[in-house]
C-alpha cells in the first residue's frame, strides 16, 4: 500500500473494542489498516484466518485458492456457501469478506501457490499465513518468506489436533528447518472438524495481528501443538538447522 | 526405567494409541527408544519412521520434554523424560 493512512471516525467506531486492548490502541489499529497479508488457501484454516483479519481491520488481503466450491468443503471452509456450489472459491471468499468489511482491499487469485507464482504474489504483502494442504505449496511460500524477509505464520490441522508456529526471517528458522523433506505419509484428504481448523485459524490470525502491530510475543522458535480430543496443549521449543537449504548460512 | 512416549497425528493413528510406556535400560538413548517403538509397531509405524534405512525420516520430529532433539544428536534418556514423536500435518 502506498502512503500511511490514518484511521477514519468510522474505523474508530468499528474497532473501538480492540483499540481498548492495552499496548495496541489506535497506533496498533493504524498499523493493521496499513498492512497487507497473504492467506493461502482459504479452506478450513484460511477461511477463518481471512475472516478474522478482515474483522480486525487489516487493510489488504491477498487470497489465493484454485477450484470451485464442493459439498465436502462446507463443514469447515466458512467463506464458502451452499449457494456458491460449483462456482469459484475465491469469488465466494471475496464476497463474504466484503460483506463483513467493505473497506477491505482484496486481491483474489484463483490459483494455488507454486514455485512459479509465489515470488510475485508474496511481493504484494507484508506477511504470509500459510494454510495450504500440500507441502510443495508450503515450501514455495516459505522460500519467498526467507528471500523477501517476510514473516510466515504456519498453521495446520488433522483430526482433532493442530500445530502452529511463526517464522520471522533473521530471528527464527524456517519451515524447511522444521520439515526438511516433503512428508511421505501425508495425504491430501484427512479427517477434521471445522471447529478444529477454526480454532487454529483464530490463533494464526492473532499471530498475524501481533507481528504486524508489535503486540505481545509471537510464537517464534516454538511449535504449539494441541489436541482438542482431550484438551492438551504443548508448547515445544524447535531448532533452527544451520545446514538448512533455504535459510541456512 | 519407564519412559512415556506420546504420538501425534498420523503417527498416533499408525500406533493405535495416543501414548504408551516403554521399559528401557539406564543409559539408553532417545535414538534406541525410537527404534524400539518402530519394532513394537513393525507393521504400521516402522514404514513411517524408518522408510528406507536406520535413519529416522527427516520430516518426523522428536521432542524430549518439549525440547526438539535432532536425530543426529544422541541424547541419553532420564526417568522424568516424556518423548513425543510428531508427524507433520497441513491445511485444507
Amino acid at each position: 500500500m502506498s502512503g500511511f493512512a490514518p484511521l477514519t471516525d468510522e474505523e474508530r467506531a468499528v474497532y473501538e473494542w480492540q483499540i481498548w486492548v492495552p499496548e495496541f490502541g489506535e497506533a496498533g489499529q493504524e498499523k493493521l489498516k496499513n498492512a497487507s497479508v497473504l492467506v493461502s488457501r482459504c479452506g478450513g484454516l484460511g477461511s477463518v484466518v481471512a475472516y478474522e483479519l478482515a474483522a480486525a481491520g487489516i487493510g489488504k488481503l491477498v487470497i489465493a485458492h484454485a477450484g470451485n466450491v464442493k459439498p465436502s468443503d462446507l463443514n469447515r471452509q466458512l467463506l464458502m456457501t451452499h449457494d456458491w456450489l460449483g462456482k469459484p472459491r475465491v469469488e465466494s471468499a471475496e464476497r463474504r469478506l466484503k460483506e463483513l468489511n467493505p473497506r477491505l482491499e482484496i486481491v483474489a487469485i484463483p490459483e494455488n501457490m507454486s514455485e512459479e507464482n509465489a515470488e510475485q504474489i508474496v511481493n504484494q504483502v507484508d506477511l504470509i499465513v500459510d494454510c495450504a494442504p500440500l507441502f510443495p505449496e508450503r515450501y514455495a511460500m516459505n522460500r519467498q518468506s526467507v528471500l523477501q524477509k517476510k514473516p510466515l505464520v504456519e498453521c495446520a490441522m488433522y483430526d482433532l489436533e493442530a500445530q502452529i508456529t511463526t517464522f520471522i526471517p533473521g530471528q527464527t528458522g524456517c519451515l524447511s528447518c522444521l520439515f526438511p523433506h516433503d512428508p511421505p505419509a501425508w495425504k491430501r484428504e484427512f479427517p477434521v472438524f471445522g471447529a478444529v481448523s477454526g480454532t487454529v485459524g483464530c490463533m494464526a490470525a492473532m499471530e498475524a495481528i501481533k507481528v504486524l502491530s508489535g503486540l505481545g510475543e509471537p510464537l517464534t522458535n516454538q511449535l504449539m501443538m494441541f489436541d482438542l480430543r482431550d484438551m492438551t496443549f504443548h508448547r515445544n521449543t524447535i531448532q533452527r538447522r544451520t545446514d538448512c537449504l533455504v535459510c541456512g548460512k | 526405567m519407564k519412559i512415556v512416549v506420546e504420538y501425534t497425528a498420523q503417527v498416533k493413528k499408525a500406533a493405535g494409541v495416543g501414548k504408551e510406556e516403554f521399559e528401557v535400560n539406564e543409559g539408553s538413548t532417545l535414538q534406541e527408544l525410537v527404534k524400539k517403538v518402530a519394532e513394537k509397531h513393525e507393521t504400521s509405524l516402522k514404514s513411517i519412521l524408518f522408510p528406507n534405512s536406520d535413519e529416522l525420516h527427516p520430516s518426523i520430529l522428536l521432542f524430549v520434554s518439549n525440547q526438539q532433539v535432532l536425530w543426529d544428536e544422541p541424547l541419553t534418556l532420564e526417568p522424568h523424560h516424556v518423548v513425543t514423536i510428531l508427524s507433520p500435518i497441513s491445511g485444507g
